[in-house]
């Protein structure tokens, strides 16, 4: 595949200003500022159509193939005990796999490519709650704007809401099930629910606690709104669903019933960093996987103590949290996370560390990772990131993804 | 009002501030149209000269519109209001009814928020008034202006209600660095009632500028007496690795049991 990336200029600071307004205003980006830098990039990324396309093939083969790995382990609950789920979520799956009917739902992913010295590789797929709807669907609009010559990509945000509305039918009620409290969340929320609603579908913002389930079927109860959502959009990352308080509560996210799930709760069999510690068990064809995941190892092998060689990750981390790169990662945290890494290795991986080519731009190097969402298997649009550091993390910015109308000849 | 005017008027372009004025509330309210002219109730500033303390800022952690209302009493006085408000008013739009003398006197419908942020709204609808043709300096001393309700909201069972509570992050401020920068050698901490520590969560942030060679005052509200000064104790987990997260696991355990309430980690989304 070929590497084709660089970074474009910088917008004029007035131009760029009045971007962050309309992102705030007209798309919902409401995270602008962290500490005293910016959360939006004031130049973009510049993708070959070529590349764009061979992005999205890829993405599409490992979305094919990790569906397919995904029913078959949970068909065998014997490989579920390698995973570092929940106790309680590994054992409720382990008890519906005999029977385990694949959940209805609108399935989606984003994976997260690297430009590396080998070329593109991939660190994760965020099976679970992927996030960057806002700026994958009005950043790089909004961005593809000011700029001759380039186009934005596909909008996953109206991708999504076309799936649900054929999965789910005209006037369909969709809960957006998401933390209230935290507006990070919310944000993303309120960006799918107006695009949701420009579809003709009908939008309910919840927090998993307003639900209620009756033979496999979602309930609405709350203070400020009442009725059976046809479809539930979960924001509400899997792992923590059993911390509400009964059963009933949560389980239903993990088995089949009458509300389409998006995602289903299953999709934390891949959202696990570990799961490619089971590929050698499966049956299912990964070789799609294998040639862009870098190897990776049970941190118990490793004693919890990786060289410069190796990253070390939670199973279930998030947002680049808990990642231990030697040389990247602070030493004092990175001490910590090998502490918690031999203390509970079956919650962390190691894996192969890669080299990221970083990108010249007018605000020095920074390392690039684009995401590019899949919805029922079809790709949808590119999420991008840029960092000082190859760790892309709550400190990374977010930075417009466009491609080239015309093809161009300079590289990484 | 559309919300990127109100907005626009809180946060300017010119201030240095304004990349602080969290977009979380006005992108989700609308003012209404020709609001009347509501009184801002006025506060005790005998304490500040009258041309102000151009290396102070003031950081006031009070309730509701009281937090903003002080802002407004502050333009008087030099100070760049900063409304750093990162609750979501309610569960869709907020549509205010009408401004009026009775309406913000009159007992209002019982919230279906934790945090009933109506009155703050009104008070941010209110404060567009003074803050049209307002000529401050790009780089007049900021007050920012929290709600000290961010946390606890009303005494009500929360689970069927929509949780909107908060808290405030060092990512949501400057750092320390910065506002030396800026010329910043003072904070003052303004709280309904004295207090000698602020809030846990403030105190992650005053610690940071503390450290960074920040004196840091505190006082009451009420009063027109001058600042003390303290001295902001270590808080738990300061500097801790997924402090952010942990704080927010806090806060959701002690609750009442509503969902939605902060998340284990800095987002749900990945």
């Amino acid at each position: 595949m070929a590497v084709l990336l660089r970074a474009g200029n910088n917008l004029p600071c007035t131009d760029w200003l009045e971007l962050q307004k309309r992102a705030i205003f007209d798309v919902g980006k409401w995270d602008i500022q962290c500490e005293d830098h910016s959360v939006l990039a004031p130049f973009p990324l510049l993708l070959e159509p070529a590349t764009a396309e061979s992005l999205n093939k890829t993405a599409e083969e490992l979305a094919k193939e990790a569906t397919e790995a995904q029913r078959e382990m949970l068909s065998r609950p014997e490989l579920l005990n390698r995973l570092g789920l929940p106790r309680a979520i590994q054992r409720l799956l382990q008890k519906r796999a005999p029977n385990g009917n694949p959940t209805q739902e609108v399935r989606v992913m984003r994976f997260d490519f690297h430009p590396t010295t080998d070329g593109w590789r991939i660190s994760e797929v965020n099976a679970d709650v992927p996030g960057g709807f806002v700026e994958a669907s009005g950043w790089n609009a909004l961005f593809a704007r000011k700029l001759p010559g380039v186009v934005a990509p596909p909008a996953p945000s109206e991708a999504y809401a076309r799936a649900i509305l054929e999965a789910a039918g005209a006037n369909a009620l969709v809960a957006f099930v998401h933390a209230t409290a935290y507006s990070d969340d919310r944000q993303v929320m309120h960006h799918l629910a107006r695009c949701f609603s420009r579809q003709g579908l009908r939008t309910c913002l919840l927090s998993p606690a307003h639900l209620h389930w009756k033979e496999g079927r979602a309930q609405i109860r709350c203070a400020y709104a009442s009725g059976d959502p046809d479809t539930i959009v979960r924001f509400f990352p899997a792992e923590w669903l059993p911390n509400l308080w009964h059963n009933n509560h949560w389980q239903p996210y993990f088995q089949a019933g009458k509300t389409v799930l998006s995602n289903s709760g299953t999709a934390i069999v891949l959202q696990t960093k570990r799961f490619p510690l089971i590929w050698n068990q499966l049956a299912t064809n990964l070789s799609t996987w294998r040639r862009f995941l870098p190897e990776t190892r049970d941190a118990s092998e490793l004693n919890g103590a990786p060289d410069e060689r190796w990253v070390l990750k939670p199973a279930l981390g998030r947002v680049g949290d808990g990642i231990g790169i030697h040389g990247v990662t602070p030493e004092a945290e990175f001490v910590q996370f090998k502490q918690q890494a031999r203390r509970r290795p079956t919650e962390w991986v190691v894996q192969k560390r890669f080299v990221t080519l970083p990108l010249h731009t007018e605000s020095g190097s920074k390392y690039p990772c684009i995401g590019v969402f899949t919805i029922n298997g079809k790709a949808a649009g590119f999420y991008g990131r840029i960092a000082e550091t190859p760790i892309i993390n709550q400190n990374a910015q977010d930075v417009a993804v466009l491609v080239n109308e015309r093809p161009e000849k300079e590289t990484v | 009002m559309r919300p990127e005017e109100l907005y626009m008027l809180w946060a300017p372009s010119e201030s240095v501030w304004s990349q602080w004025v969290l977009p979380v509330p006005f992108a989700q309210l609308v003012c209404p149209e020709a609001p009347p002219v509501a009184e801002v109730p006025q506060f005790n500033l005998d304490w500040l000269p009258k041309a102000g303390v151009p290396d102070s800022a003031i950081v006031a952690d009070l309730p509701g519109n009281d937090a903003i209302y002080y802002g407004l009493n502050l333009l008087d006085r030099g100070y760049r209001p900063v409304p750093v408000i990162d609750g979501s008013p309610g569960p869709e739009l907020s549509f205010l009814p009408p401004l009026s003398p009775s309406y913000l006197t009159s007992e209002p419908r019982k919230s279906v928020s934790v945090v009933d942020m109506r009155g703050l709204l009104r008070a941010l609808c209110q404060g567009a008034a003074r803050l049209k043709g307002l000529e401050l300096a790009p780089n007049a001393p900021p007050a920012f202006l929290i709600d000290s309700k961010r946390m606890t909201g009303a005494a009500q069972a929360v689970e069927e209600a929509f949780d909107n509570r908060w808290m405030v992050f060092p990512q949501d401020f400057p750092s320390g660095r910065f506002l030396r920068e800026q010329g910043i050698r003072r904070v003052v901490f303004v709280h309904d009632t004295f207090m000698s520590q602020p809030s846990e969560d403030l105190a992650h942030i005053l610690l940071r500028w503390q450290e960074c060679g920040i004196v840091m005052e505190s006082k009451c509200a009420r009063f027109g007496d001058a600042p003390a000064l303290i001295v902001v104790n270590r808080p738990s987990r300061f500097r801790a690795l997924w402090y952010r997260a942990l704080a927010a696991l806090g806060l959701r355990r002690n609750d009442a049991g509503g969902f939605g309430g902060y998340p284990l980690s800095l987002s749900g989304g990945g």
